[in-house]
């Protein structure tokens, strides 16, 4: 499947999730993606990193929205009229995860970067698109530099949690500086391999498209259109 | 003429004092020429201009004559001049596209925004790879490489992008003397084959010098012929 035929998928079932009110249907929806995402093992993996946010957002939904968070800390009355829309944001967070975690196993960001570029934007547009998936790699190897170098200099971030936590500045604050410095760097690295010299570029290696997949495509968006419009409609 | 710099002074913004003064440089025949000096000489500020970083990248004040491939300094910017100039830095990670998942797409990155057929930039990539003695790493993820590996890397990006003034400024830094020395065989035969300029901008050019067709000296932003 062409990436941006999975991406349109994806948004549809997130605009799905997001628009479905609370009750037994969005319930079965989220807990049904998420199922497929364990079920399926090409996938299954993945569904670590889905519990490892959704389970804190849980507790931490649970503690604002329950009421308790205000009583320990300033001993309000407990008021959980606003618990049942947390619960509600929390299968639609669950559903949208479970399926970016399904999307990304059959869209590797490698293939859709080229989708990107291939594509008829422009391509000082696409790498702008591409920019938040290309700088985890780029920024993972700075790390690990500044990483070394602080614990070179006695930086305990490989003591005790409280220790490694209390010395987080140690390495956000040059991570984040050397990234700032280097913009001018990569972005003249980019003007000497002539990015952006024409409109349009050539691209190797780019995921074959065809026909029916652009018609799959403007299908999805006429469901997600549609989908909006009943809610409007329905709802308000 | 390729280069051709008549009393050329420049001042970098900011540089409290120090500049680079009455430059004469002339380059027409293809083949190696070295330009040595020590840190801080004014190296890496001359690739600069050369290339076309003046005055998007490297602002400051030029007075004097200054003309690459008949263009005069800071009259076409630095994405136009790279079709003709590539200039290579001391850090190599930096000059990476950041936007490629193996050093094959990293190659191709270049001669794709030249708008070339798919055939011609597989043929520049195979070629810039064994130039560059970079086939074992055709499939590695650039931002996995060593510094020596990387060094290669982006020498072989910029040979993928046939350019006919290729400036290298200390680009040899991180690299084997024997690699070193084989890269160098290899360049001096490419810019015969290519037509091509190549000036090396390094600390000491002792290992280069005796293929160059001439040498020059940069001290405290004074160019002297050796």
């Amino acid at each position: 499947m062409h990436p941006f035929t999975s991406l349109t998928l994806w948004v549809v079932l997130g605009i799905s999730s997001l628009l479905m009110p609370l009750g037994y249907p969005l319930l079965a929806y989220s807990l049904a993606i998420f199922l497929a995402l364990i079920l399926m093992k090409t996938t299954r993996h993945r569904w670590r990193y889905v519990v490892w946010i959704m389970l804190p957002m849980a507790g931490g939904l649970w503690l604002v929205h329950s009421g308790w968070l205000g009583w320990w800390l300033h001993g309000e009355v407990r008021d959980n009229s606003q618990l049942l829309k947390a619960a509600a944001l929390w299968l639609r967070l669950l559903a949208l995860l479970s399926s970016g975690q399904i999307l990304l196993q059959y869209m590797p960001t490698q293939r859709f970067i080229r989708a990107l570029f291939a594509s008829r934007l422009p391509p000082g547009l696409s790498y702008l698109l591409a920019g938040p998936l290309l700088i985890v790699e780029q920024l993972r190897a700075q790390l690990a530099a500044i990483y070394e170098a602080q614990l070179a200099r006695g930086v305990p971030l490989d003591g005790r949690w409280y220790q490694r936590l209390r010395y987080i500045p140690a390495l956000v604050m040059p991570l984040t500086h050397s990234a700032l410095n280097d913009l001018t760097a990569r972005s003249s690295a980019l003007d000497m391999r002539a990015f952006r010299l024409h409109p349009r570029r050539t691209t190797l290696w780019a995921p074959p498209d065809s026909t029916f997949q652009r018609g799959v495509r403007y299908a999805l968006l006429a469901v997600m259109i549609l989908e909006t419009g009943a809610w409007l409609w329905l709802w308000h | 003429m390729a280069v051709a710099l008549n009393s050329l002074d420049f001042i970098p913004q900011g540089s409290r004092g120090w500049q680079l003064s009455n430059l004469n440089l002339h380059c027409a025949i293809p083949g190696l020429y070295g330009i040595s000096g020590g840190n801080g000489s004014g190296k890496t500020t001359l690739a600069q201009l050369l290339a076309g970083f003046y005055p998007d990248f490297l602002p400051g004040e030029l007075e004097g004559e200054g003309k690459v491939f008949d263009t005069t300094l800071g009259s076409r910017p630095l994405v136009e001049m790279a079709q003709q100039v590539q200039l290579i830095q001391q850090s190599p990670q930096l000059q990476l596209s950041g936007c490629t998942f193996n050093v094959e797409e990293e190659i191709a990155f270049g001669p794709e925004n030249l708008c070339l057929s798919e055939a011609e930039i597989m043929e520049r990539i195979d070629q810039a790879l064994s130039f560059t003695d970079c086939h074992a790493l055709r499939l590695r993820h650039p931002a996995a490489l060593s510094g020596g590996e990387t060094q290669r890397v982006v020498i072989a990006c910029a040979l993928a992008m046939r350019p006919k003034l290729l400036l290298l400024d200390e680009a040899f830094s991180r690299l084997t003397p024997q690699a070193t020395t084989t890269l160098l065989q290899r360049l001096a035969t490419y810019a015969h084959q290519q037509q091509c300029i190549i000036i090396f901008f390094e600390r000491s050019l002792a290992h280069i010098a005796a293929d160059c067709r001439q040498t020059w000296t940069l001290a405290e932003g004074t160019l002297s012929v050796c």
